[in-house]
């Protein structure tokens, strides 16, 4: 017993006698966690991927300090806030959580985590659009942004030489005998919205208003085109990410809508044969992609210690040579630091991602998708399904969607 | 397998932080004193069995003072359930106590339920640090396959499982097997082997299945092995065959008595590589490799029956009349408690030998491991009806012939 004793004063008192705060070099073990999409954290593959663009981070960090040890852990972002809520009461909480901006608000504003800190100078440098997602009124910042993923078409080149740049071209091309993919998970459609003018009106009823007429005729006429699409033998339609990711990477398909965090993956299987273009524009206008942008979560369990060794890691990675090397290493995710252009002369994949974030902005429908709970989702996603496979006309399937989400809307304000 | 070691390994980074600190002092610091209250300069403390909830109940006070000085304290909670979780197992002990025997009762508790508990708590501290989940998904090699921790660890926890646990359920399938068929005590028992080693077996095929173990690679292991067998570990192999065949044979099973070196030994359990026995004359337990069975000749008192047939020897002296001793020979064994009333027992002049009449009376008893002290009760009742009724055990005599006294002269 004595001996236990002496050793739990020892692990206690290893925190005493520190060199001077502004002297300290960073050091310590950094828990970091990463937020995920479901379906990836089930894949050893697509997390191998995943932490693989993030060595890009860290590598060169603890070349620099190394008495860092920085460990990432994935959670699904569905169980992110719950397992944080948890183990913040526990005192286990993380010392940074890579999340996107939706969720470093909602942390921000749960009080699960503590405002972002970085060196003024290097805040003034990255995109203030970003900034703007993430300022709370008080000013200060619920993250600190550190990558933009953008998205856009992927496609075979031994399959297809160039990606389709409509949406007539790319049923065609179906019929041609090329199989294309679709996902019907609503935040992945949403690209099509802005092809048929729909945007606006998903927008609006988000936002708990009435859309136009005109806007629920764009809606109808896009969900008529998608019910359409599933009548031909080779579009194939899945209600879920992951399968369609893993027959284009096999080679099954010859084109699909994919995100930049996918590329490495992607890259891992198709190797050269992989290309990215632009989504298809509709007959009502440019496609609508949605960028997610990836930000630093300050968690509030650090030691000081902790503390100043993330604040300087989180720092050090949105600078401008960290972040340039990190964009051309994965060519799938954008710096958020301006200083430096997207070198978009070197990888033709870089031009692309770059025009895409530039068509893509943050708009309204973005917003407007991911203020949506996830039982609305999945009532949005019930309906969708309904309407491609004709259990359900387009006409009605619209109004339900319209009026799921204006009822979200006003019940989330009241 | 280093990197799953390297990942659990961080772990201590929680330690820097003075929350973790505080509330692993909180917890774990009554304990440790409660544990050592027990005795107090070499004498037991009255307060020595309240040590443990005294301990639990510092530390919740503990907790309570850093829930309300707003400290981060989930993390001791965690671990003082853990720690009452253990200390509840021990009224569970107690009440298994009422409806098991002292035996497999502490089987169950020391091989499965406080292992799966202390794992589980393992688990469990292992998610609070980490994502188990996450952790189950990091990959191995095994045998030229790649498999995850996850798969491996259900693995070895399905053939723990189904090595430790497969006891009682074969023990239940063996007992409805005597209901049904009939069958006799040893024959359960030896059915109840049968039926875990036919568990064990199948489990094993299933982990190594849903492992997806390379079958060549297996192949290969497999023939490096026969080369041990040849050589080192051929002894063991064979005791696990013989084990096998006894089984099945059903010659040597548990219940069973054998002679062993002279002495009746019941036969407690069959093993993979050894019997063990029981010799009531000195309590001891032989451990004997099973091949000796498969290989020498043994004497068993119970392959058809239990039925043993003794004897006991006495000598009458030469003026009785055997029609008068045998009756009551066979009476007296009659009257003693173990012997069978049928067969009867029989008495039988044996020989006419230097100073008596000597008989042997035969009888049988139901367990021949009470032999010894049948024939005790036996030899009793003898020397009791011989003295009741006059009969003599002569000492060993001479007869000296002296020559005067036979030629008739006078002389003493």
């Amino acid at each position: 017993m004595l001996s236990a004793l002496l050793a739990l004063a020892a692990i206690l008192l290893t925190g005493c006698g520190r060199p001077p705060v502004a002297e300290q070099e960073p050091a310590g073990v950094l828990f970091v966690y990463v937020a995920l999409p479901g379906w990836q954290i089930q894949q050893p593959d697509n997390l191998d991927a995943v932490i693989e663009d993030l060595d890009l981070l860290r590598q060169p960090f603890r070349e620099l300090h190394p008495a860092v040890r920085i460990q990432f852990i994935p959670f699904a972002e569905d169980q992110l806030i719950q397992q944080v809520r948890r183990r913040n009461w526990e005192g286990l909480g993380p010392d940074l959580l890579l999340v996107t901006d939706r969720m470093a608000r909602d942390l921000r504003r749960l009080d699960l985590s503590r405002p972002a800190t970085a060196p003024a100078e290097l805040v003034s440098q990255l995109d203030p659009l970003a900034l703007r997602q993430l300022r709370a009124p008080d000013g200060q910042l619920a993250g600190l942004p550190v990558f933009l993923q953008t998205e856009q078409a992927c496609f075979n080149r031994s399959l297809l030489p160039e990606s389709p740049a409509n949406l007539k071209a790319l049923l065609q091309t179906s019929a041609a005998g090329l199989p294309v993919g679709l996902s019907l998970v609503p935040q992945d459609l949403a690209w099509l919205l802005g092809g048929f003018g729909a945007d606006g009106a998903i927008a609006a009823a988000a936002r708990g208003e009435v859309p136009s007429r005109q806007g629920r005729a764009a809606l109808v006429q896009m969900l008529q085109w998608l019910a359409d699409a599933n009548l031909q033998e080779r579009v194939l339609l899945f209600t879920a990410k992951e399968p369609m990711l893993k027959r284009f990477a096999s080679g099954e398909l010859a084109w699909i809508p994919c995100r930049s965090d996918n590329l490495t993956l992607l890259r891992r299987s198709l190797g050269d044969d992989l290309g990215v273009a632009a989504l298809p524009r509709g007959p009502g206008g440019e496609a609508s992609p949605i960028n997610t942008l990836r930000v630093w979560a300050f968690g509030r369990n650090s030691s000081a210690r902790q503390q100043r060794t993330a604040e300087r890691w989180a720092s050090f990675s949105i600078s401008p040579v960290v972040q340039r090397r990190l964009t051309l290493q994965t060519t799938g995710n954008l710096p958020v630091n301006l200083q430096l252009p997207v070198p978009v002369e070197s990888s033709a994949t870089l031009r692309t991602l770059e025009a895409t974030r530039q068509q893509a902005g943050l708009g309204p429908q973005a917003e407007a998708l991911f203020r949506i709970d996830n039982e609305r989702l999945a009532h949005l996603r019930r309906v969708i399904n309904d309407v491609t496979y004709e259990t359900v006309a387009p006409e009605a399937g619209a109004d339900q969607l319209l009026e799921a989400l204006i009822a979200g809307a006003r019940e989330a304000q009241r | 397998m280093i990197a799953i070691v390297q990942e659990i390994a961080t772990s201590v980074g929680y330690l820097e932080r003075p929350a973790v600190g505080l509330q692993l002092l909180v917890v774990a610091l009554p304990l440790l004193v409660g544990s050592g209250i027990r005795r107090w300069q070499g004498i037991a403390t009255p307060m020595g069995r309240w040590r443990r909830p005294i301990g639990l109940g510092v530390a919740l006070l503990g907790l309570l003072a850093l829930k309300l000085a707003g400290i981060p304290h989930g993390f001791g909670v965690f671990l003082l359930l853990l720690v009452m979780g253990w200390e509840a197992l021990n009224p569970l002990d107690r009440l298994l106590a009422r409806c098991m025997p002292p035996e497999p009762r502490a089987q169950l508790m020391s091989s499965l339920i406080r292992p799966l508990y202390l794992l589980a708590a393992a688990g469990a501290l292992l998610d609070q640090l980490q994502n188990v989940r996450d952790l189950a998904l990091l990959p191995l090699t095994l045998l030229g396959n790649t498999l995850t921790v996850g798969q491996l660890f259900l693995a070895v926890l399905l053939v723990y499982l189904v090595l430790v646990g497969s006891g009682p359920p074969a023990a239940g399938l063996a007992w409805l097997a005597r209901r049904t068929l009939g069958l006799t005590q040893s024959s359960q028992r030896a059915m109840a082997l049968i039926f875990r080693y036919t568990v064990v077996g199948l489990g094993l095929l299933l982990v190594f299945s849903n492992l997806g173990l390379n079958a060549t690679a297996v192949v290969a292991v497999a023939g490096g092995l026969s080369v041990g067998l040849g050589f080192g570990i051929k002894e063991i192999f064979s005791n696990f065959v013989s084990g096998l065949w006894l089984l099945f044979e059903g010659s040597v099973r548990p219940g069973e008595v054998l002679m062993v070196d002279g002495d009746p030994c019941e036969v407690r359990s069959l093993g993979l590589r050894a019997a063990v026995l029981w010799r009531d004359r000195d309590n001891a337990e032989l451990v004997i490799p099973n091949q000796t069975f498969f290989t020498e000749s043994t004497v068993t008192y119970t392959r058809s029956d239990r039925l043993r047939r003794s004897e006991l020897m006495v000598g009458a002296a030469y003026r009785h009349n055997p029609e008068q001793v045998i009756p009551l020979l066979e009476a007296a064994a009659r009257e003693v408690e173990g012997v069978l009333p049928e067969p009867p027992p029989r008495a039988f002049l044996v020989g006419y030998g230097d100073s008596a009449i000597n008989y042997s009376l035969r009888f049988w008893i139901a367990n021949p491991m009470r032999n010894v002290s049948v024939r005790d009760g036996v030899g009793r009742a003898i020397w009791t009806t011989f003295a009741s009724h006059g009969i003599e055990i002569p000492f060993p005599q001479r007869v000296l012939h002296h020559p005067a006294t036979e030629s008739g002269s006078g002389g003493a």
